[in-house]
Formats: C-alpha cells, sequence, structure tokens
C-alpha cells in the first residue's frame, strides 16, 4: 500500500481512538464530587451567586452529555476551553507552556533509554553467560523493578546532595532567559539559535530527570535485545553468513543485529508509554515545568477541560508511536507489508 | 589425488553430564572434482562430519576430540577460527538443509551474493580486510542511492560488476530472469529456487569442495530430482569436488561417484557408487538397500532393519550394529571390527570380510 494513504488511512482511525478516550475520560472525570467547591474554594460557601454563576456559564448543572455536547463543539472550534486550577487560563496556552517541557524530558528518556538499552543488550548477548552478562542483568532487573519516583530520589540524593554534580530541579539556571521562540520546544530553540548558554543550562538540568526515566525502562529494551539476538545468532542464515567466509563482527553487525532489532521496535513503542506516564512522577520530583505538574494539579482540582486536554494529548502521542513503529517495521523487515 | 584427507576425525558432543560421539575415528578422502556421497540415518554425525569441515561445530557444545582434517596439506583441526575462516566460502563451500531460512530475510538475494562474492574477490586481490570489516553492502548501495531515491522500487542496487557476476552465477543454476531474482527477498522465492540461490551463491566464490548437508530433503521430489541432477552438471562446469551428505540412498545412487555409509558415528563402508549398489558388502548397508522400494511387481513388501540405532552416549562393544545384523558372530559382539580394503577401492568394516 502506499505509505501516504496508509498514514492518512491510520490518522482517520485515530480520530476514533482519540474520540474513544475523550467519552471514557469525561464520564470518569465527571463521576465525582462537586468541582465548583474545588474551582472556587473558600469563595463558593461565602457567594452562592458566584456558584450560581460559574455553574451556568459551564453547564455544570446540565446532564454529562449536554455537557460533552458542549465540550465537543468548543473542541471543534479549536477551543480547549478555560482552566480553573490555573485561575480559568485558557487551556491552550497552559499546554503551549507545558507540553514543550514534557517532549523535552520524553525525547531525552527515549533516546536514553535506546542507547543504555542496545549498548548493555549487545554487551549481554555478546558476553552471553559471563560476568558483563551477568552485572547487566542484575542492573536491568534492578532499575525495571523500581519506580521512576523511587530512582528520581536515589539521583537527587546521590548526585545532587553529596556529590553536588547536577541542579536538583527547574528546567534551566536562574537568571537565563528562554530563546526566541521558533519551534515552541526552548531547547531546540536554543539550539537552532546557537544559545548556548541556554541550552547548556537545560542539557544540565534534564539529565537527571530523563535519566530517572531511562533507569527504570532500558531493561525492556535490553532484555528484549539480548534475547533476540541470542536467538537470532543461532539462525541457518547466520550459519549461512559464517559459511561465506563473513568476519565475526560483520556477522554480527550486518546479519544479526538488524533482524535481532525487530522486537525492539515492538517493545519501544510500548516504552514511549511508559515514559510519557514517568514524566508525571519525575516532573514533579524535579520540579520540572512540564505537563506532567499540570495534570496533578488539574487532577487534583477536578480541573475537566485540564485533564481532557491532557489526556487527549498523551493519547495522541502515543496514537503517534505506534504510527511510527509500524512504519519502522517495513523499513527494517521487508516481509512486513503495510495495510 | 586427494583434496581433503581427514584421518581419525572424533567428535565429541559435551551436555550437562553427559558426553555423546558423534563422531568417531571416521577416516575420509574427497579427490578432486569427485562426487562424494556420505549416506547415514538421522544421528549418525554426518552432519556434525560436515559442519567440522568449515570449523562451523556448535563451539559451546562440540569438540573436536581426536583426529585431522588435512585439506591442501594443512590440518584445519588446528587452526583457530580466524584462520579458518579464510578457508570458508572460497575453499570450502557449504550449503544446507533448510533453504527457507538460510537465507537473511532482510536483504535483497543480489546483495547476499554480492557479499559472498566480494569476499573472493577480496581473497583473490589479497585484500581480505576489505570485504570482511568495511560495508561492502552499504558501499553498494551507496553508489546508487540518488537514482533510487525516487523510484518506488529500486532496479539497480548492485554495483555493476558484482551484479554481472551474480546474474552469472544465477544463470549457471538455470534461474530464469536472474536479474529480477536480484531484485527478490529470499521469502519472495519458492524452496528450489532458494536452494538453486543457495547454490549459486556458494559457487560465485568458486570453492575446491562444495559440502551439501542435505541439500534437497527440505524440497519437492520433483526440486529435488532437478537440484540434485544441476548440482551434478555444474560440478564439471565449474570444477569442484561435492560432499553430499543425504539419508537418502536413492539420491546418492542418482549423483555420487562414490559412497561412503555411515552408521553409529562411524563409517562402515566407503564404495564406488556402482560396486555398493550392485554389490553391498556391510549388512547395514544391504538393509538399507532393501528398504527402499524399486516400484517393480515383487515389491510388495519393504524389509525394514529390525531394532534401533544403539545409544551413542553408551556406545555398545564391539561392532555397533550386532544387534541388529542377521549376520552377527560371536567376535562381533567383543571387539570392533576396523575399516579394511576388502576389494580395490572398496574398504568395509565387518568381520564377514576377513580381519
Amino acid at each position: 500500500m502506499d505509505i501516504g494513504r496508509y498514514i492518512a488511512r491510520r490518522l482517520l482511525l485515530a480520530i476514533f481512538v482519540l474520540l474513544g478516550v475523550l467519552v471514557v475520560t469525561f464520564i470518569l472525570s465527571h463521576s465525582y464530587g462537586d468541582p465548583i467547591y474545588a474551582w472556587l474554594g473558600k469563595n463558593a460557601a461565602l457567594h452562592p451567586n458566584l456558584v450560581k454563576l460559574y455553574e451556568d456559564k459551564y453547564h455544570l448543572n446540565d446532564p454529562v452529555y449536554i455537557q460533552f455536547y458542549y465540550y465537543i463543539v468548543g473542541l471543534a472550534q479549536g477551543n480547549l476551553g478555560v482552566s480553573p486550577s490555573r485561575g480559568f487560563e485558557p487551556v491552550s496556552q497552559v499546554i503551549e507552556q507545558t507540553l514543550p517541557f514534557t517532549l523535552q524530558i520524553a525525547f531525552f528518556a527515549i533516546v536514553m533509554t535506546l542507547v543504555m538499552g542496545i549498548a548493555l543488550g549487545i554487551a549481554a548477548s555478546f558476553y552471553y553467560k559471563r560476568p558483563v552478562d551477568y552485572g547487566v542483568r542484575a542492573f536491568y532487573l534492578a532499575g525495571y523493578a523500581s519506580p521512576s519516583f523511587f530512582v528520581a530520589l536515589i539521583l537527587l540524593i546521590v548526585l545532587v546532595y553529596y556529590l553536588h554534580l547536577l541542579p536538583s530541579g527547574e528546567a534551566v539556571g536562574v537568571g537565563i532567559f528562554p530563546p526566541h521562540v521558533i519551534t515552541g520546544i526552548p531547547m531546540l530553540d536554543a539550539l537552532i539559535q546557537g544559545d548556548w548558554t541556554y541550552l547548556g543550562s537545560a542539557l544540565q538540568h534534564i539529565i537527571l530527570p530523563s535519566l530517572a526515566l531511562a533507569l527504570t525502562t532500558f531493561g525492556v529494551v535490553t532484555r528484549i535485545l539480548r534475547s533476540s539476538v541470542l536467538d537470532v545468532m543461532q539462525s541457518n542464515y547466520i550459519r549461512t553468513a559464517r559459511a561465506k567466509g563473513v568476519n565475526e563482527r560483520t556477522v554480527f553487525l550486518r546479519h544479526g543485529l538488524r533482524n535481532a532489532m525487530i522486537p525492539v521496535i515492538t517493545v519501544s513503542s510500548l516504552i514511549v508509554t511508559f515514559i510519557l506516564t514517568g514524566t508525571v512522577f519525575v516532573e514533579y520530583i524535579f520540579a520540572y515545568p512540564g505537563m506532567g505538574q499540570y495534570v496533578v494539579q488539574a487532577l487534583l482540582g477536578q480541573d475537566f477541560p485540564g485533564i481532557l486536554a491532557c489526556t487527549l494529548i498523551y493519547a495522541l502521542l502515543i496514537v503517534l508511536t505506534n504510527l511510527a513503529a509500524d512504519i519502522l517495521y517495513v523499513v527494517v523487515d521487508p516481509q512486513i507489508r503495510l495495510g | 589425488m586427494s583434496l581433503i584427507t581427514i584421518t581419525g576425525l572424533t567428535i565429541a558432543y559435551g551436555f550437562r553430564d553427559s558426553r555423546l560421539i558423534a563422531v568417531n575415528s571416521v577416516d575420509l578422502e574427497i579427490g578432486e572434482k569427485e562426487f562424494l556421497a556420505v549416506v547415514g540415518e538421522s544421528g549418525c554425525g554426518k552432519s556434525t562430519l560436515a559442519l567440522s569441515m568449515i570449523g562451523l561445530l556448535p563451539k559451546s557444545v562440540a569438540t573436536i576430540v581426536a583426529g585431522q582434517i588435512v585439506y591442501k596439506g594443512t590440518d584445519l583441526v588446528k587452526l583457530d577460527n580466524n584462520e579458518l575462516r579464510r578457508y570458508r566460502g572460497t575453499e570450502i563451500a557449504m550449503i544446507f538443509q533448510e533453504p527457507l531460512t538460510s537465507l537473511n530475510p532482510v536483504y535483497r538475494v543480489g546483495d547476499q551474493m554480492a557479499e559472498a562474492i566480494a569476499i573472493r574477490e577480496a581473497r583473490t586481490g589479497g585484500d581480505e580486510a576489505l570485504a570482511g570489516s568495511s560495508s561492502v553492502m552499504q558501499e553498494v548501495h551507496r553508489s546508487d542511492e540518488v537514482r533510487v531515491s525516487r523510484v518506488p522500487r529500486p532496479k539497480k542496487r548492485v554495483s555493476s560488476e558484482l551484479k554481472k557476476e551474480a546474474v552469472d552465477a544465477l544463470k549457471l543454476v538455470r534461474i530464469p530472469d536472474p536479474e529480477q531474482v536480484l531484485e527478490r527477498y529470499p521469502f519472495e522465492l519458492s524452496g528450489g529456487m532458494r536452494q538453486r540461490v543457495m547454490i549459486a551463491m556458494a559457487l560465485s566464490q568458486r570453492p575446491k569442495l562444495l559440502v551439501a548437508d542435505e541439500p534437497t530433503t527440505a524440497l519437492d521430489v520433483t526440486t529435488q530430482a532437478q537440484v540434485l541432477k544441476l548440482m551434478k552438471e555444474l560440478m564439471s562446469e565449474v570444477n569442484t569436488s561435492i560432499l553430499l551428505i543425504t539419508h537418502d540412498l536413492a539420491v546418492a545412487s542418482q549423483v555420487a561417484d562414490r559412497v561412503v555409509v555411515m552408521y553409529a558415528a562411524e563409517v562402515v563402508e566407503d564404495a564406488d557408487v556402482f560396486a555398493l549398489f550392485s554389490e553391498p558388502l556391510h549388512p547395514y548397508t544391504k538393509g538399507l538397500l532393501s528398504c527402499i522400494p524399486t516400484g517393480s511387481k515383487d515389491d510388495t513388501k519393504l524389509l525394514p532393519i529390525p531394532g534401533s540405532v544403539p545409544d551413542l552416549v553408551n556406545p555398545p562393544v564391539g561392532c555397533r550394529y550386532a544387534s541388529r545384523c542377521p549376520y552377527v558372530m560371536d567376535v562381533c559382539r567383543t571387539r570392533e571390527p576396523q575399516l579394511v580394503e576388502v576389494k580395490p577401492k572398496h574398504k568395509v568394516a565387518c568381520y564377514l570380510y576377513g580381519k
């Protein structure tokens, strides 16, 4: 199938996925508590008129499906509503400010996960049943078994509190101004404009949160790659390559690794989900001004528009990752066709 | 003159708590331009023997305990893996039983053949590092990348010289439309085609000896016949010796000049193909022959050999065939018979014929 048509079809399907996610999230978030008290706090009790005003404005007394109707109509016009947990600031504005930071963390965490995961996976399979292999296995199991907030705290204590190697939080050092907005993603903008002061500081600040995520997820890659390499290196075509007189390094890199990478693509798309969830915790711990912090705030404040918008964005990112993985399959394995 | 001489080769498989001798002091000689078939049942050690000749035994479990494999004056057993690699492909090539899985699924046929040819060229050009370490395949691709980028299915990905030679090799194995086949992935070809590609790839390296381990077992009967016929024809065309490993005496009879029969890790008979079929000496060979349906009318009953293959972890004392042999004598159960030449060029390991 033609790749353009394939992508178009998948994106069309994604609309239905997102709609489903939206319905479920909407119903769940509207199924408990009285949001007006969360929104207005003490004022709610003191000013019944104010309550009435807000209830009418945000259709809080209408049935859920009517409220959903209003939300969808707004959404279709590109209006994500306002965010009560952020002083009724437009949701789109909050997202615009926070999402780039989450994307930064997610990107670095994914890169670190893949680099660590693949390197250690290769090392473990290369030194199969030797000390390196055992060491790697212990390391990834420990990481895999620990929640990211726990790893984040350990990193904080060791690298920041005792060794003073890295800053403990925030996205960039105090007094450093962000670069001019081009893409909206600060580190990318800094890179484009050659703003090395900002980029350097931002890199220092992003190491810990993304490392905390990578340490908990790289094990999945290592584990899959290790067993996949061991499996592939037993296969008949590897024997054929050796019989042709190909040297062992080339046998491994050219004939083994490419085939062994196929299952890694599968888990990588799952890892993105892990990492996106994980950003919520590490952003909170490292005071990183990303969307994860906003999600927590929105959840606690019964901020429906905020919750819905964030959920939609996460869902969209995951859908896109899966699409990318499916396309990557076709690139790596000619036996797989789009369709 | 012999190309490869194996003497007293003994190969053991070590498992957690047992040791299995898969090949027990085997002597074998392959002449130049000779078509030799090694015949035996599953598990008799014939594949192990074949793999040992190019050093592809699974290192974690198999070890060569004793013996020599002398190829052109060099004992291959003594070489380390890296030295041995220089013999693989261009001196001794091998094709395998499983044509369906023996080609790398993610590379085009042309790329895999180009790799083989490049290795040969680098070796004959004396610059092996080029073929071995640098990425021949990638280089081959790079030259055409610009042209390729817009075409949905690249027509040309193999540099012209390598491609021409790959096409010639495919023509040699009678593949129709070879240019097209070069662009295919292995999974787009039939089993017979894949085995032809394997043969073409092996022969493109111009080996002195082609070891074929059950090359036709996975193929259907008509394809099997074609592939065998092809191998027989090619032998004279490309000046190579062939060692065919098979469990099928009928297959051996169709193509081989000489047949070696193995039973329970040992060679029991070694004879010219006509002598072996007209006048089999060893009771096992006789037994095998009476198991082949001939298609004639009195063929109503096949005579299977009674009993089963002995346990190679604890092999019996004396002749390993004794428990199944209709001519068994007392001496057979006490001392192992040696392979002796009882007629010109006809060796057998059996007390029925002298010692």
